[in-house]
């Protein structure tokens, strides 16, 4: 993946935080991972890519961050339901915003969401892992971009 | 003035609830995906809709199609996190009357919507 192609997702993410809450985030330096077990937090989306790019981007972020957000967009909740399905559309929102760039053959799937941290989580062993870590109103979430060239 | 919110997210479909307070519409129907839009369409027959793209079962551009073959006078307003010009000129070809690029704000939704019906009102 090229550098050009990851500050679109860095960029991608700061958009997110800044538009929907009073807040900015803060995108840190994106550094390589061989895995991302690490990275995962309370709540993660996971959304597939295919087409002229193909792999997966996950958003992870803890529970009490994702309370805040949702409370940041006017919305008051701390249920798991919720905010699984805000980690999916945060997760949706930067891949679908991606396309600007990448173009309409840069496929998304729907989001797929979890709770907690499973044992293994299944990512192409060639490609190159990127964390992008965020830090907003003093909490850490993960934007993981795993992405090669078709 | 009805209108009916289409989005697989419950968030979004909260938000545009919440800014829709502060606006002349009457909120007739939410829908999950494309399925449950026609069927709603059909019930309620809203004159607004707002309409994600990236949904399961039907997607937003199949949606519009399915509407379109029912009512073509119903005014659609995109909400989609696709960027990518392609599937702008494609929605508003197959009759979308508008195109909001997620993330949006309260003030990004309530201009689009007012933009929608200003020859309406």
């Amino acid at each position: 993946m090229q550098s050009e192609d990851l500050a679109v997702f860095v960029d991608g993410i700061a958009n997110y935080f800044n538009s929907t809450t009073e807040h900015e985030a803060s995108v840190g330096t994106p550094f390589l991972s061989k895995e991302v077990n690490s990275f995962i937090s309370d709540f993660t989306g996971i959304i597939g890519i295919s087409g002229n790019r193909k792999g997966s981007i996950f958003f992870s972020a803890p529970k009490y961050m994702l309370v805040h957000v949702l409370s940041g967009m006017g919305l008051i909740s701390s249920k798991d339901a919720k905010l699984m399905d805000l980690v999916g559309e945060i997760c949706n929102t930067v891949s679908g915003n991606a396309r600007r760039e990448f173009g309409e053959d840069f496929n998304i799937s729907v989001p797929i969401t979890i709770q907690g941290k499973p044992e293994e989580m299944g990512v192409s062993e060639v490609a190159n892992i990127y964390v992008i870590p965020i830090e907003w109103q003093q909490q850490r979430a993960n934007l993981i971009v795993n992405l090669e060239e078709s | 003035m009805k209108l009916m919110i289409v989005d697989d997210s419950m968030v979004i479909r909260e938000k545009i609830t919440q800014i829709l307070e502060n606006e002349d519409f009457e909120l007739v129907g939410t829908a999950k995906n494309g399925v449950e839009a026609v069927e709603q369409y059909k019930e309620h027959k809203p004159a607004v809709m707002t309409l994600d793209i990236t949904m399961p079962l039907m997607d937003g551009i199949e949606t519009i199609q399915a509407i379109m073959d029912v009512d073509d006078s119903v005014r659609i307003l995109v909400i989609s996190a696709l960027a990518d010009k392609a599937t702008l000129i494609n929605a508003m070809k197959l009759g979308a009357y508008g195109f909001l690029c997620k993330p949006f704000n309260d003030i990004d939704l309530a201009e689009a919507l007012e933009e929608l019906v200003e020859d309406l009102i």
